[in-house]
This record gives C-alpha cells, sequence and structure tokens, in this order.
C-alpha cells in the first residue's frame, strides 16, 4: 500500500470513527453485557473526544470561518457522493434490491450532472441518501454483534463491522485516483469536513450525562434500526414504556427497559 | 421571512419591542393552535412539529430566550414529564423522596425546554410529515413522522403516546431514526443515580439548562 492508499486509509477511518461518534444507539439502554471490553474503549472514547474538542473543533471553527456555506455544502455533497457505492454495494448484499438500484441511481445522476457530487441534483429525482454500512449487511445475515469496540480515530463499533473498514475503502473512488497527491488532498479535505458534519452530534454526545454510555447505547440502537430496514417495530416502541423491576443491579443493566 | 425577524429583532435590540415581534407573533399562533390540538394521537404531533417549525424560523434573531418561549409551553403541553420521568429513573424514581419527584420533573422539562431551544435555532427548508399511526394498546397509540431536511436526506422521528385522564394524548418516548430517547436517559441518568447520587444528577441538568442559555451551547 502505498503512502496515497495509507492516506485514504487513515482518512476514511478518522471519517468514519467520527461519524461513528456521532450516531450512537443500543436498545433498551443496553447494558455492560455487550462491552466486554469497556476498561479499554472508555479510553480510547475519551482520546477521540479529546481530538474532536482539540483539533478538528478548532479546526472546523477556522473553516466555517473562511468558507461561504455554498462552498461547505458543496464539499459535504462530494464526500457524500463518494460514499454511495459502499451504501448501494451494501443495499445489494442485504437482498435489498429497490434501495440498492436507487442508491445507484443517486449515485449516477449526481456524478454526472451534479459535476462529480457538488450539486445534489438526485435529491430533486425523489433519490435521498440512505446510511448502510458492511456490520448491517452482516447483521441482515443474522451475524451477532459481537463485542462493541471503539477504534481509535474511528469511534464507535463492532466486532460485527470491522471487515466493514476495509470494504468501505476500497468501494471509495479516491482509492483509484492515480495520484497521491490527489489521495493526499482528499483525505485531509474529508477529515475537515467530516468535523464541520459532524461537529453538532458530537456536540449531543458531549452534553450527555454519561458520554460513552450514550454513545454506546445510542450506536447500538441506530444499528439496529439500519438492520431492520429502517423502520421501529411495535414492540420496539413499546419497550421503553414499562417500568423495569423494583430491585435495581449494581450497573446500567438496570436500565434496560 | 427571515429578513423580516431579523428587522424586527434589530429594532428589539433598540428597544422599540413592541406586539410585532415575530417571537410574539409565533408564540401567540402556537397558543391559540394548541387548545383544541390534544384530542388525538396525530394533532398533538402536528401541534409540536408546528411549534418546532415556528422555533426554527424565529431562528437566531429571536434569540435562544425567544425560541424557549415558544416551544417551552408547547412540550409542557404535549410531553408528559411526570411520566417521563418516572420511566427514565427506573426503579430509582421509587427511592426519592416526593419533593425530589416533583424537583427532578420541573428540572427535566426545562431541560427539554432548553435541549430543544437551543438547538432548533435555525430553518433551512425542513419539514416534518405525520406518515402513519396505529394503536399499540389500549391507550397507547405510535404516531410515525418524517423530518425531510432540504438537502433531501429524511430521519424518522416515532412517537409514543399515552391518552390521559382528561382524554388528552400526550407524548412520553421520541425514537429518532431507532434511538429511543427514554432508553438513553434510563442508562444514563439510573448510572449517574447510582454512582453519585440524585444532586449530581440535578446539578448536571442544570449545568446544560445554563450553558444553553449563557449560549455556551448551540
Amino acid at each position: 500500500m502505498n503512502l496515497g492508499r495509507t492516506a485514504i486509509v487513515l482518512g476514511c477511518a478518522a471519517m468514519l470513527c467520527l461519524s461513528g461518534c456521532a450516531t450512537v444507539q443500543g436498545p433498551n439502554g443496553q447494558s455492560s453485557s455487550n462491552d466486554p471490553l469497556e476498561p479499554i474503549n472508555k479510553p480510547i472514547f475519551n482520546a477521540n473526544l479529546w481530538l474532536f474538542r482539540n483539533v478538528l473543533g478548532p479546526v472546523n471553527q477556522g473553516y466555517e470561518a473562511v468558507t461561504p456555506k455554498f462552498f461547505r455544502t458543496s464539499v459535504s455533497n462530494v464526500f457524500a457522493n463518494a460514499d454511495m457505492p459502499y451504501v448501494f454495494v451494501n443495499d445489494f448484499l442485504q437482498g435489498r434490491v429497490q434501495l440498492g438500484m436507487s442508491g445507484l441511481s443517486r449515485f449516477l445522476v449526481n456524478t454526472i450532472f451534479g459535476l462529480g457530487g457538488i450539486f445534489d441534483v438526485a435529491n430533486k429525482l425523489d433519490l435521498p441518501k440512505q446510511s448502510n454500512n458492511f456490520g448491517v449487511t452482516l447483521g441482515v445475515w443474522g451475524v451477532p454483534q459481537g463485542p462493541y469496540l471503539v477504534l481509535p480515530f474511528y469511534g464507535p463499533s463492532s466486532l460485527r463491522n470491522l471487515p466493514g473498514l476495509a470494504l468501505a475503502i476500497y468501494t471509495a473512488p479516491p482509492y483509484y485516483f492515480p495520484s497521491s497527491n490527489a489521495q493526499w488532498a482528499w483525505s485531509g479535505m474529508g477529515i475537515i469536513n467530516t468535523g464541520h458534519v459532524d461537529a453538532p452530534q458530537v456536540r449531543m454526545v458531549e452534553d450527555a450525562v454519561n458520554p460513552y454510555v450514550f454513545a454506546r447505547n445510542a450506536w447500538e440502537q441506530h444499528e439496529q434500526f439500519l438492520i431492520d430496514g429502517g423502520k421501529v417495530n411495535k414492540s420496539q416502541l413499546l419497550e421503553g414504556l414499562d417500568l423495569p423491576p423494583a430491585t435495581a443491579t449494581t450497573d446500567s443493566a438496570a436500565a434496560t427497559p | 421571512m427571515m429578513r423580516k425577524s431579523r428587522l424586527l429583532g434589530a429594532f428589539m435590540a433598540v428597544g422599540l419591542l413592541g406586539l410585532g415581534s415575530p417571537v410574539l407573533w409565533a408564540a401567540d399562533a402556537v397558543a391559540s393552535s394548541q387548545k383544541a390540538a390534544l384530542d388525538s394521537p396525530k394533532a398533538s404531533i402536528e401541534t409540536l412539529d408546528q411549534a418546532l417549525l415556528q422555533t426554527m424560523q424565529a431562528g437566531k434573531a429571536a434569540g435562544y430566550a425567544g425560541r424557549y418561549k415558544i416551544i417551552a409551553p408547547v412540550l409542557a403541553k404535549v410531553f408528559d414529564f411526570d411520566k417521563i420521568a418516572q420511566l427514565a429513573l427506573g426503579s430509582e424514581w421509587s427511592k426519592l423522596s416526593a419533593a425530589e419527584q416533583k424537583q427532578f420533573v420541573s428540572v427535566l422539562a426545562k431541560y427539554t425546554a432548553a435541549t430543544y431551544a437551543g438547538r432548533f435555532d435555525e430553518y433551512d427548508g425542513e419539514r416534518f410529515a405525520v406518515v402513519d399511526t396505529q394503536e399499540l394498546r389500549p391507550g397507547t397509540m405510535g404516531v410515525f413522522t418524517t423530518f425531510t431536511m432540504k438537502s433531501g436526506r429524511v430521519h424518522r422521528f416515532d412517537y409514543l403516546l399515552e391518552q390521559s385522564a382528561n382524554k388528552e394524548w400526550r407524548v412520553v418516548n421520541v425514537v429518532a431514526d431507532g434511538v429511543s430517547d427514554l432508553s438513553l436517559k434510563r442508562a444514563e441518568y439510573t448510572e449517574l443515580l447510582k454512582s453519585k447520587g440524585f444532586p449530581a444528577l440535578l446539578a448536571h441538568l442544570r449545568r446544560q439548562i445554563q450553558d444553553y442559555a449563557s449560549g455556551a451551547k448551540s
């Protein structure tokens, strides 16, 4: 792997990491039962938040100060478009053909008519962006989540999601850029864009009473939501309604509704 | 609309504030619309969505205090904070004294309003839509909605509502893109209660409210 490819890997990892920070979950206020690696995960989680607070956050403030909104929107459109192959490939792997075709159409429309994704033309054709990843694909096919993980620079993940990192890299168009400089430039801009796009969600995590627990539960719940095809069923909605037994346990397992 | 709001905001800043303020217009509109609005689960959610849109449209020109004035009374009406507080604290709820329970409900309501006023601070063409309602069990309904951003990205906001004694439908949980607010709260709050006690939980929520009010958060 040459330097450019390494840059892509690191760039993608950082982007995915921080977006992971932003979109946490876990059904029923899930407990540490699925988090045997908490003693390792927690310091990594705190380091990721520190990095965001002290590096990416200030970089984002500078980015917002020196660029107009339409520029930032165009940049985030381009990166969102570059994510689309990873999204629709996973749609097809999950057997969700209609979603996959929608994602493929979105990618082609925005690449061709949106000038490489600068303009989100597909949005006007009712082809909205979806979220997806290979961990969800494995979940759809019945692979259990495995232990919850927090990856350096990357954020919430799980054993099931690890193979998806490689797929994300190989399906990202910049992997096929012929020039290492272009790949470095792409990765750098991608990190800045991630800091910009994910800043509000990271702030939500920081505001939580217990950011680590919040991030883990939210990430796990959202992952399950994607596995279920973006639907919340009746039992999930009712799950939070009934009070737990009066006997409290000693950890957050008692938090499970 | 935004230009008008900003102009009126400027008038407010120089002391020419009158009944023409967009904040007061919005608050009036919300107050009048909510009078007959909780008689069905769908109506309750539409009342909430309307208030959220008005909060966003009031935007930065209205300031945090202006947005808080719009959204807080609607949340107090549409959300069943007594029930939410009870569910969020789970088995810890019964360990609190009546005074502590009352105090927690009050702070939770203020914290929720502060969060909404702090975060719903600009409008960029977003729209809400109720896509389905379902009876989950007698007296309990699910209302399934979408929040579509200008970018076309669609988020799901699904609500769990219960019918109160006065026949009004009130929200007890919000599930955003599959993430249950109640389960997050329960996991966090109960853990903090056990590790640091009730005063620490209250102090955390009050600090968050203060940060929103002072502009340290947005």
